[in-house]
């Protein structure tokens, strides 16, 4: 029992192939087809994480997000097939906590179900164990004094030079770092051309942390000028 | 219905109420500027009793002469020896009385100028013939051979005289001399000047005793002389003033005159020789005259106030009236300009002239050089004296100013103006180059006039030499006007010159401002301007291409929303595709080949995901509504992060990439994510269609104001001739089959284009140059 998740589409099959997704990975399933349904069903069950879609009859998903978020602070992802980020920042700033675009990757929303719920389910603990020297952001925390990174709270096993990269943006979010510097203060040596060699770290670095390193969310490229740990809440 | 009779009456009460305050004006005006004043004369008019009206007096004084003539023999002057003196200031006007009663016919006017009446009287004082000619005037003229010493004469025409007043008995006379009466025609009356007694009827006598005069009027004397002199003013003509005495003859004479209180008209049948006669009854006339100025002036004040009430009455229905004036102005607009104007001037001509009279004067005067201001003063009397044509040229100049004031153009609705207006609607049939040089055709044949009247000028000077002196005159005044036409006619064609050139002006700079692109300005220039047609021609291409422009721009918005809402359709079921297709891959225990089948699935749905994002994209740039993020950042390190992030699948091709992009930055402005996806599909792109075993050139250059990037690879296959490779859909292979979406080249174009770049695709036998351009900033 790792956790209850409401499924919320008009597109019946969609919602059944998540929720066979879900099951597999342990999860408890309760579908809803609408918004309206989607209310009485968090009023039922223990929900603790919703998938909903923003299209729908009678109450649609956007409407639905506030409604809930009068009363409960549970995660919530919206599916949606609109990919503007206009549409994106509407649905975050309507209460969503993470938005995903249909068609999605079933392997990255399984990832990203993951990642949420842990984050809800244990968000006792990581108060419990506030360390002074702890960086977090979003998904990822980072000890300094250990010099060890966490993501969703689980160690991500990095090399050496993994860990420099890390360690050096992780201390300096959103800051973006031409790759000559990055090879400056890691490999503490001049570099000619060192773009290739910064890009095959940062890519190992990505398929460790990111839920989708084809679409990154934390380490990022600022083309023309360089790279940057992206800053999250 | 209310409105219309509102105006009707509005407009009657003005016309009426105008008419009558002008004439009665016009006659108050005429009336007042007599030869008295007019103070004086509306007293007198007003007098109840005739005696104490200068007229009377004047009367009573001419007979008291012509008695004192006719006791001592001496020449009988009479009325006619004053007027005389009154010639020069004012005889037209000297009697005003004498003019009423010549139009009533029976005035005394007659009797100082025709010969027809009292004859014998006229006769009488001194043979005098008056000669009143058509000129208004009479001439101061023939005298008889007459000797006025002679005692004899005298005594005939005091004997004529007497014959004819005697039986006017509204005077009583005795005129006695050396103590015996020598006329009288007053026998077997009390009347006694000595004991100043008259006979009943008769309330005036005057009695002078040889040296003065003493008068009684109802029983009352008269004070005669005041101080004793004689002034202008005085008002008895008679001697006895201590400046106006008699000689000695005239000391032996008395004369003894009463009139009557009420005084009659006297006939006399004489039919032995004559028919009945009016006799002279001149204080008849005095008194008939006074009555009948009495009502004129009565008549006078009440048309003066009827017109002040009517014109009151239109003043509260201004309004009203104006509706009025607009509907003549309707029909008088309908009339020819020529016609209205011919009408006025002759009305004009009609009241200046129409005595013509004072024209002769005037001209004569200039003529003798005696010419004075006071002959306009003239003038204007005499424009008075016909109050129905004053009147008339006030109506028709009104109507001439209404028709003005309410219709536009007046002068367009005439003989000339049709003519004109037709030949300039001929004209503007004409093309334009023909209509321009048309114009210059009446200014030719104006010169060539000229120079004929010139020409017959010279002739008739050279061949009479100088003595046809009035033909020559003529022809030198046409000279003149032409010439004066000619001038006019020039400055006529330099403003529409100058017009044309500022028509042109404004369509030359049109033509610029839509080339430029500016599709929205309009001009407009005067609707009958040469240009007018090429201007009109011009507005309609420009609207045509702004419709083309909008058709374009709408058609492209409802192809981005198409496109954004088909892709968003298949966006839904290939969710569920590609969710199945996993749980499919999730699924253990398959056989080798349907497990081939779910990742050829799985591959095809990824693609087709790929597709619809990039159609949607593509879509969007093409229109021009791709959001983008402007920045400074550098093309090199752009390119070598591009070239980083693809170097898996650089080293899993069996292709090389060559590079030479510069280490010093090259910045550029553009949306860095954008431009990733230009160099990425562009390497892609020659990654999948290169030769295997060749090289692809990646290159950046600058100028120093242009960034160039090129991308250079050799196709694998023959690259078909006239292709624009950057269409959509388009691909080298027409049969689809390489996996290509055919979009990769569009999108890097659009995306560079809405970075405010320039991408061009070049192919040169096998190999295939894409080139990106970028303005460099420093």
């Amino acid at each position: 029992m790792n956790g209850c998740v409401l499924v919320v589409d008009d597109d019946k099959e969609i919602v059944k192939a998540i929720s066979i997704l879900l099951e597999k990975e342990g999860y408890t399933v309760q579908k809803a087809y609408d918004g309206l349904e989607a209310l009485q069903k968090i009023a039922e069950y223990p929900v603790q994480l919703i998938l909903i879609d923003v299209m729908m009859p009678k109450l649609d998903g956007l409407s639905a997000v506030m409604k809930i978020r009068e009363k409960k602070n549970l995660p919530i992802i919206v599916l949606s097939a609109k990919s503007e980020n206009t549409d994106k920042v509407l649905g975050l700033s309507m209460g969503a906590d993470d938005y995903v675009t249909k068609p999605y990757d079933p392997q990255e929303l399984v990832a990203r179900v993951r990642s949420h719920l842990r984050r809800y389910t244990s968000l006792g603990d990581i108060h419990a164990s506030v360390v002074s020297s702890e960086i977090f952001n979003g998904r990822l925390s980072y000890r300094t004094d250990e010099r060890v990174l966490y993501a969703d709270q689980e160690p991500v096993k990095l090399t050496a030079t993994e860990t420099k990269i890390v360690d050096l943006l992780m201390r300096n979010l959103g800051r973006v770092f031409p790759a000559e510097e990055i090879y400056r203060r890691v490999w503490e040596e001049e570099a000619f051309a060192p773009e290739n060699t910064v890009m095959v770290h940062i890519r190992r670095i990505r398929e460790k942390i990111e839920l989708n390193p084809k679409e990154p969310e934390y380490i990022k490229v600022v083309w023309g000028i360089g790279y940057k740990m992206e800053k999250h809440h | 219905m209310a409105t219309k009779w509102k105006s009707i009456i509005s407009f009657t009460a003005f016309f009426l109420g105008i008419t009558l305050l002008l004439s009665g004006v016009i006659d108050s005006v005429y009336l007042l500027s007599s030869r008295t004043s007019w103070k004086a004369q509306i007293r007198e008019a007003f007098e109840e009793d005739y005696q104490n009206t200068g007229e009377f007096r004047r009367q009573m004084a001419d007979y008291l002469e012509n008695f004192l003539g006719m006791a001592t023999g001496g020449p009988l002057w009479g009325n006619v020896y004053r007027e005389y003196y009154g010639y020069y200031d004012d005889y037209t006007y000297n009697n005003m009385e004498g003019v009423y009663a010549v139009e009533s016919g029976t005035g005394d006017w007659s009797w100082n100028f025709s010969e027809e009446y009292p004859n014998e009287v006229a006769e009488a004082i001194g043979g005098y013939s008056s000669d009143y000619d058509e000129y208004g005037g009479y001439e101061y003229g023939d005298l008889e051979d007459s000797d006025y010493s002679s005692k004899e004469e005298n005594k005939k025409r005091a004997e004529r005289y007497h014959n004819a007043i005697k039986d006017d008995k509204n005077i009583l006379y005795k005129i006695t001399y050396n103590d015996g009466t020598v006329y009288t025609n007053a026998e077997g009356t009390e009347l006694d000047g000595a004991g100043m007694t008259a006979p009943k009827d008769y309330n005036f006598l005057m009695y002078f005793d040889g040296n003065t005069v003493k008068m009684r009027k109802d029983g009352k004397d008269i004070d005669v002389y005041k101080d004793g002199y004689y002034r202008d003013d005085s008002d008895w003509y008679v001697p006895g003033y201590k400046n106006f005495t008699v000689d000695e003859e005239t000391q032996k004479a008395t004369v003894t005159i009463a009139a009557a209180k009420s005084p009659k008209l006297y006939i006399k049948g004489d039919y032995a020789k004559d028919s009945s006669k009016q006799l002279y009854n001149r204080l008849y006339w005095i008194e008939y005259n006074q009555r009948s100025q009495k009502g004129r002036f009565l008549a006078l004040a009440a048309s003066l106030a009827l017109g002040i009430v009517l014109i009151a009455v239109y003043l509260i229905l201004r309004k009203d009236k104006k509706r009025a004036d607009r509907w003549i102005a309707r029909i008088t607009g309908k009339i020819w300009y020529e016609v209205k104007l011919i009408l006025l001037l002759s009305a004009l001509g009609l009241v200046l002239f129409h005595s013509g009279y004072w024209w002769d004067d005037f001209f004569m005067r200039i003529q003798f050089g005696e010419f004075y201001p006071g002959i306009f003063q003239e003038l204007f009397r005499e424009m008075f004296a016909w109050t129905g044509g004053v009147v008339g040229l006030f109506w028709i100049i009104y109507l001439f100013v209404n028709d003005h004031r309410c219709n536009q153009k007046v002068w367009k609705q005439s003989i000339c103006g049709h003519i004109a207006e037709a030949f300039r609607a001929a004209d503007l049939k004409l093309p334009f180059q023909r209509r321009v040089v048309h114009r210059y055709i009446p200014l030719i044949a104006v010169t060539g006039v000229l120079i004929l009247l010139s020409g017959a000028s010279l002739l008739i000077f050279c061949l009479a030499g100088g003595y046809e002196i009035v033909p020559l005159l003529v022809l030198m005044i046409l000279v003149v006007l032409g010439a004066v036409l000619l001038v006019y006619m020039q400055m006529n064609y330099m403003k529409k010159n100058e017009r044309l050139m500022l028509d042109t002006g404004i369509l030359i700079d049109q033509i610029k401002t839509v080339r430029d692109g500016a599709i929205t300005s309009e001009i407009q220039v005067q609707p009958d301007s040469d240009l007018a047609g090429a201007v009109q021609d011009l507005n309609d291409i420009r609207k045509g291409m702004d419709t083309a422009v909008k058709e374009q721009i709408k058609s492209e918005r409802m192809k981005v929303e198409l496109v954004s809402n088909v892709s968003h359709d298949i966006k839904t079921p290939l969710t569920s595709i590609i969710s199945y297709v996993e749980l499919l891959k999730q699924e253990d225990g398959l056989p080798d080949y349907i497990r081939d089948y779910v990742q050829i699935l799985d591959s095809k749905s990824q693609k087709l995901k790929e597709m619809v994002q990039d159609v949607f994209e593509v879509s969007k740039a093409a229109s021009g509504q791709l959001p983008v993020e402007i920045e400074a950042l550098d093309l090199g390190k752009l390119l070598r992060q591009t070239l980083a992030d693809m170097s898996e699948r650089i080293a899993d091709s069996r292709i090389q990439v060559k590079t030479d992009i510069p280490e010093e930055e090259i910045m550029i402005m553009a949306d860095g994510q954008r431009l990733y996806r230009v160099f990425q599909n562009l390497l892609q792109n020659a990654l999948q269609y290169s030769l295997d075993g060749s090289r692809i050139y990646v290159n950046l250059k600058t100028d120093g104001s242009v960034a160039v990037a090129s991308v250079k690879n050799t196709s694998a296959s023959e690259i078909p001739a006239d292709v624009n490779f950057t269409e959509r859909f388009t691909r080298g292979d027409s049969s689809r089959t390489d996996g290509g979406s055919g979009l990769g080249l569009s999108i890097a174009k659009s995306f560079t284009e809405a970075c405010g770049g320039r991408m061009t695709v070049e192919t040169i036998a096998d190999l295939f140059v894409v080139t990106v351009e970028f303005p460099q900033i420093h």
